[in-house]
C-alpha cells in the first residue's frame, strides 16, 4: 500500500533551560493507505505530542512531515488548516459533541461549514454516515440522550463524515468498556479497510494491539517498532 | 444561524442574562429619551394646537415661551402678501396664578383668538368653550394642572396680578412642565398681562395655496428683517431643541444611553463569553478538523445578534407598558418612528460589539489542547 505519511527525525520538547523536557526525540516513522496503526506507549511517552505534529497540529522542533506528497510544517498555517479541512479526521478522549445540536446535526455542521455542502446534501451524507456506524435511528437525539459508547461512535462519524484520507484518533477508548471500545476501534479499522484511508489510533489499552494492523510502541519519546522487543527504560 | 439559534433555544438559561442586558439597555435608552422629548415637547404646545402655517415673531425668537412683544400693525404688512390667506394676533406671556389659599404657582398665558375661524391653538376646544372663552376673565386649562391652580372644577376661580380668572374648561393634553397653560381671550390675556393693544407676542398666518408657504416666508423674512417668520413645524421644532440644548437635558439623555449602553454591553459580551468558553473543546474540534478561525467567529458574532433581537423583541412590550403607566402618571413619553429606529440599531450595534469583544474567548479553541 502506498506511504501517506512520512516523518522524518521528529524531535519536540516542551519548556526552557532547565525545566525542558524532550517528549519526541528523534522519531521517524512512515504510515500507509489501508492500515490502521496502533501507536501504544504509557502516560507520558510522548505518542499524544506525536500524533499531534503528523496531523498538523503541532510544529515540531525539528525534522520534517510529509503528508500525502505534501511538506505540512513547510505550509503556512492557512494551507494547513486547508489541508487538515481536505484530508484530515480527529477523534479525541473526551466526545466533545455540541450538547444543543443532533447527532445528524454535529455531522452537518462540519460538512456545512467546513465544505460550504448544501443542507440536503449534507444532512443526506450525515445520516449515510451514521447508518454505517449503526447510528441511523440515533441521529435525531442530542448528546445527553446518548450513551457513551454511542456518543464515541457519533464522534468517530463526525470524523468520518467527509471521508478523509487521514484519521487521528487519540485514546479513542479510554472513556468507554471494552465492549464499547472494541466497536469504536473495530469501525476504525473498518473505515481503514474500506476506505484505504491512513488510521492512527493512540492508546495505551493492550487489548486494542489484536484489533490493529500495525502497532508500534512509543516510549521516552523513542519509537520501537512493535515487532521489536521493547527496551526496559 | 440555524446552530446559532439551536444553541440558544438549548441554552436558554446560559442567555438569558444577556438577552434581559439587552432588553434592559433598550428599554432604558427608548423611554428615557421618550419620557425627555415628550417634557420638552409641551414646549410647543400652543404651535401644536393650532392650525397655523406661519409664526411670525420678534427677531430670531430662540423658543416659543420667548416671544417677545412685536407690534400688531405689522399685521397690515403681512396682509399684504397676494398668497396670505389668514393672520391672527396671538399673546403668550409668563404670569402668576394665586390661589384660593394664597399660593402663587407660575403660569403661561396664551391669548388668542377666540372666534370659531381662529388659527390660534384653539384646536382641543369645542365650541361652547370657544363662546365661554370671549367673556373676560375666562381661562381653559389642562385636567392635569387642576389641583396644582386649586381649581378642580368649572367655575373655580383664581387671581392674577389682581385680576380675577374663572375656569370655564379642562382640555386633556396642554401640559407643560415650567406651569400651567392658561388659555384665554386676546382681550383676557391684555388685561393679566397689561399689554396694549398696539403689541403681540406673534402673528400667526395660514396661506392660501399650502405648497407656498416656504416661498412667503422667504419673502416675509427678506421685506422686513425686524422680525422672522418660522414655518409652524420647524418652529416646533426649533423651541425644543432650544430647551434641550440650553437645559443641558440632551447631555441628560447622552449620559443615560451611555449608561443603558454600557451594562447591555458588559453583560451580554459577559454572556457570550462564557457560552462561548463554555463550547470550547467542541470548537477547537471543528478547528482541529479544518474549519476556518472566522466562520466559528462568524458563529458567536450571530448568537450576538440573535441575543440582541430577542432582547429588542422583549424590550417592545415592556417599554410600551411603562409608557402607558407613565402617562397616566402625567408624563408623556414620546415614542417616534426615528427614536425606535435608534434605539433598534444602537442596540443592535452594542450586542454585535459584545459579540467582537466575546471572540477574544475564541484563541482559547486551541484543537493541540485535546490532545492528552
Amino acid at each position: 500500500m502506498p506511504v501517506t505519511i512520512e516523518a522524518d527525525n521528529i524531535i519536540r520538547g516542551f519548556g526552557t533551560g532547565d525545566l525542558r523536557t524532550i517528549a519526541v526525540r528523534g522519531v521517524s516513522i512512515t504510515l500507509e493507505a489501508g492500515q490502521m496503526t496502533l501507536l501504544m506507549g504509557p502516560s507520558g511517552s510522548g505518542k499524544s505530542t506525536l500524533l499531534a505534529i503528523l496531523s498538523g497540529l503541532l510544529h515540531p522542533d525539528e525534522g520534517r512531515v510529509s503528508a500525502l506528497d505534501a511538506d505540512i510544517w513547510k505550509m503556512s498555517d492557512y494551507q494547513r488548516e486547508a489541508f487538515r479541512r481536505r484530508y484530515c479526521g480527529f477523534i479525541f478522549q473526551g466526545y466533545n459533541l455540541f450538547p444543543a445540536l443532533t447527532a445528524q446535526q454535529q455531522l452537518e455542521i462540519v460538512l456545512q461549514w467546513g465544505g460550504n455542502v448544501p443542507k440536503k446534501q449534507a444532512a443526506s451524507m450525515a445520516l449515510q454516515t451514521l447508518a454505517s456506524l449503526d447510528l441511523r435511528d440515533k441521529a435525531h437525539l442530542r448528546p445527553a440522550e446518548l450513551s457513551g459508547g454511542e456518543k464515541q461512535r457519533v464522534a468517530v462519524a463526525r470524523a468520518l463524515v467527509k471521508e478523509p484520507s487521514l484519521v487521528f484518533a487519540d485514546e479513542p477508548t479510554s472513556a468507554l468498556d471494552w465492549e464499547h471500545g472494541r466497536q469504536v476501534v473495530d469501525l476504525l479499522h473498518e473505515a481503514a479497510h474500506k476506505r484505504d484511508a491512513t488510521i492512527l489510533v493512540v492508546s495505551h489499552d493492550p487489548r486494542l494491539i489484536p484489533l490493529a494492523d500495525r502497532v508500534l510502541n512509543l516510549e521516552d519519546g523513542k519509537l520501537w517498532d512493535g515487532d521489536e522487543p521493547t527496551p526496559a527504560i | 444561524m440555524q446552530y446559532a439559534l439551536r444553541t440558544i433555544w438549548f441554552e436558554r438559561k446560559r442567555f438569558i442574562p444577556g438577552i434581559v442586558a439587552v432588553a434592559f439597555s433598550a428599554v432604558l435608552i427608548a423611554l428615557q429619551t421618550g419620557i425627555l422629548l415628550g417634557l420638552i415637547g409641551v414646549v410647543s404646545v400652543p404651535i401644536v394646537n393650532s392650525k397655523a402655517q406661519i409664526w411670525i415673531g420678534y427677531k430670531d425668537t430662540l423658543s416659543v415661551d420667548l416671544g417677545r412683544p412685536i407690534p400688531t400693525r405689522y399685521a397690515e404688512y403681512v396682509w399684504a402678501n397676494p398668497n396670505i390667506e389668514t393672520v391672527n394676533e396671538y399673546v403668550q406671556s409668563f404670569t402668576f396664578w394665586t390661589t384660593t389659599s394664597g399660593q402663587n404657582e407660575l403660569a403661561i398665558v396664551m391669548g388668542t383668538n377666540v372666534s370659531p375661524e381662529s388659527i390660534g391653538p384653539v384646536d382641543q376646544l369645542d365650541p361652547e368653550e370657544l363662546v365661554y372663552l370671549t367673556e373676560p376673565g375666562s381661562i381653559v386649562v389642562d385636567r392635569n394642572d387642576a389641583d396644582r391652580l386649586e381649581a378642580s372644577e368649572l367655575g373655580s376661580t383664581g387671581e392674577s396680578f389682581g385680576r380675577r380668572l374663572r375656569i370655564v374648561g379642562f382640555v386633556p393634553d396642554m401640559g407643560s412642565i415650567s406651569g400651567p397653560y392658561l388659555l384665554c381671550s386676546l382681550s383676557t390675556a391684555r388685561m393679566i398681562l397689561r399689554m396694549p393693544e398696539d403689541k403681540t407676542t406673534y402673528l400667526l398666518a395660514t396661506v392660501k395655496d399650502p405648497t407656498k408657504v416656504d416661498q412667503v416666508i422667504d419673502e416675509l423674512n427678506a421685506a422686513f428683517p425686524d422680525f422672522t417668520a418660522f414655518e409652524a413645524e420647524r418652529f416646533s421644532t426649533r423651541s425644543k431643541m432650544h430647551w434641550l440644548t440650553k437645559t443641558k437635558a440632551g447631555i441628560a439623555i447622552g449620559f443615560v444611553a451611555l449608561l443603558g449602553l454600557a451594562v447591555g454591553a458588559s453583560v451580554t459580551s459577559q454572556t457570550l463569553y462564557a457560552a462561548t468558553v463554555a463550547s470550547i473543546r467542541e470548537l477547537a474540534v471543528l478547528r482541529a478538523l479544518g474549519i476556518p478561525g472566522w466562520r466559528i467567529s462568524v458563529y458567536v458574532l450571530q448568537q450576538a445578534i440573535i441575543v440582541g433581537i430577542l432582547g429588542l423583541v422583549t424590550s417592545g412590550p415592556v417599554a410600551y407598558a411603562l409608557a402607558q403607566l407613565a402617562r397616566r402618571l402625567g408624563t408623556h413619553a414620546t415614542l417616534p418612528t426615528w427614536l425606535i429606529t435608534s434605539t433598534i440599531v444602537v442596540t443592535l450595534t452594542m450586542s454585535l460589539f459584545s459579540g467582537l469583544i466575546a471572540l477574544r474567548s475564541l484563541k482559547h479553541a486551541e484543537p493541540a489542547s485535546l490532545l492528552r
